[in-house]
């Protein structure tokens, strides 16, 4: 194996010295724990530090790192999971209907579904599920409280709980 | 936090716009929007994030299925990064609820990806030619040499050793081998052993059973059974496995996808149940999908439709 050559080990440096701090409180604010967040930080240079070439160009540090971090959240399994959910129901509903969707149109909602599942990551339970009632399945906030046997203004602070925790999470 | 307000505030005019203000509202809102270009941005990012959900609203029982299906899933964690015992638990039930092709990666000494097959000499000069989506796990000290098959098929070539014997075990029971060469694969309710030269004594796991299997049969090893199940012609077994090939002989078709599936990375939607009533003889490459697929589509009445290289459907052929 050859070493990695000195330039990149001290780009990485700089790069830590840099942005670990940012990276960290990010991800600290997204998951809601430091041990995970420290975690999350440190895995994500241990990733960089093996892929090496990735570091020679970085112009977008920041971008390239919540990326990168991103990627470990929702990692491998939980994506190929996604899609595989995803394309079963959607095959379900096909069989029952006709007129599937384009491949572009797949691809597209898959793109946007491993966001959302980043973006949810770390939000409670509850509070989710009040989330894509209202805006996925577009119940009332009346409907939900019924649905969830909760008062509306249970809901109502769900809902700005989850809007705040997904716009935390997208915005880098 | 001054940022967090913001987005709280935000998103509060966002639900207010909705649940229907007053003028006086409106104009309220109207002014704190133009105060700050963060007011801006942190009311038209919610907004986009609502639109693109609303969006999704004709998919939205597949939508939330994957949704929920997927943040139920922990984030695979590294055991090094876990300290302390409260983190050990931790790292315990979240090994337990991990799929477990990615437990039997992270316990395997050895594995392929679907569609990989690799070879691996080892310490003894036995060789191991693990298939496509396969893992293996060593046993190898002074007094034995012990291969645990974890997951897929595994072709043996055992290197004479009298003092310590060579084993292959699965969960379903363990196979010694008094001679050379077999093939063992793990299915999902059990292992089956194919030998093609000399001899193999197996045993099943809760040890009620033992039976030898010789060159040119076939035996099916369950917790407590091992049966011998008919013979096979272990040139052409040999050969199609060194061709990556799959042979099969009047078998269902929807056994034979499975089969085929594992090999590759995308997902199969094959649920028609009429396709299972179909049976196929052939002999299908194992690392070329495509290709494999289009012979089936060949030589019977189904269509393949692919959507992406991900997504590959396959039904019955509409009837004219």
């Amino acid at each position: 194996m050859d070493k990695p050559a000195d330039p990149l080990r001290r780009a990485l440096h700089a790069l830590y010295v840099d942005h670990h701090g940012w990276l960290f409180a990010w991800l600290r604010r997204k998951l809601g724990c430091p041990h995970n967040a420290a975690d999350l930080s440190h895995d994500t240079f241990m990733r960089l530090l093996r892929s090496p070439a990735s570091l020679a160009d970085l112009r977008q540090p920041r971008a390239y790192l919540s990326t990168t971090a991103r990627r470990l959240i929702i990692d491998e399994a939980r994506r190929k999971r996604l899609e595989a959910i995803y394309l079963e129901e959607l095959g379900r509903q096909q069989d029952a209907s006709e007129g599937a969707p384009s491949p572009e149109r797949i691809n597209a909602t898959l793109e946007l579904l491993e966001s959302l599942c980043f973006a949810l990551e770390g939000l409670g339970t509850t509070a989710r599920e009040v989330f894509l009632l209202r805006y996925l399945s577009q119940l009332s906030q009346t409907e939900i409280a019924e649905r969830l046997s909760i008062s509306e203004r249970m809901v109502r602070r769900h809902l700005v709980q989850s809007l705040v925790h997904c716009n935390q999470a997208l915005d880098v | 936090m001054d940022d967090e307000r913001i987005l709280e505030a935000a998103a509060d005019w966002l639900l207010r716009l909705d649940e229907g203000c007053s003028a006086a509202d409106r104009q309220a809102f109207e002014h704190w929007y133009a105060r700050d270009a963060r007011h801006r941005q942190a009311l038209e990012q919610m907004r986009g994030l609502v639109g693109q959900l609303q969006g999704l609203h004709a998919e939205r029982h597949a939508v939330g299925a994957a949704l929920a299906g997927t943040l139920a899933t922990p984030r695979r964690r590294l055991p090094s990064t876990l300290a302390g015992l409260g983190a050990m638990a931790l790292g315990v039930s979240l090994l337990l609820m991990l799929n477990d092709g990615w437990r039997q990666n992270w316990l395997a000494d050895l594995h392929t990806a679907p569609g990989e097959w690799r070879r691996e000499r080892l310490a003894d000069d036995s060789v191991l030619l693990l298939a496509g989506n396969s893992a293996v796990k060593l046993h190898y000290d002074q007094g034995q040499r012990r291969v645990e098959l974890l997951r897929g098929e595994v072709l043996v070539e055992v290197a004479p050793d009298p003092r310590r014997p060579f084993r292959v075990d699965t969960v379903d029971g363990s196979m010694r081998a008094l001679g050379t060469r077999f093939v063992v694969t793990r299915e999902e309710h059990d292992t089956l052993l194919s030998m093609l030269h000399s001899r193999v004594s197996a045993r099943s796991a809760d040890g009620a059973r033992t039976l030898d299997v010789a060159a040119g049969t076939r035996a099916r090893l369950v917790h407590d059974d091992v049966q011998r199940l008919g013979s096979i012609d272990p040139a052409a077994t040999e050969q199609a496995w060194r061709q990556r090939q799959l042979v099969v002989r009047d078998a269902p078709l929807g056994e034979v996808l499975d089969t085929l599936a594992r090999q590759q990375r995308g997902y199969w939607h094959h649920r028609d149940p009429a396709l299972n009533a179909l049976r196929i003889s052939a002999v299908l490459p194992l690392d070329d999908s495509t290709r494999a697929l289009a012979l089936i589509e060949d030589s019977l009445p189904v269509t393949v439709q692919r959507f992406t290289p991900w997504l590959t459907r396959i039904g019955m052929r509409e009837q004219k």
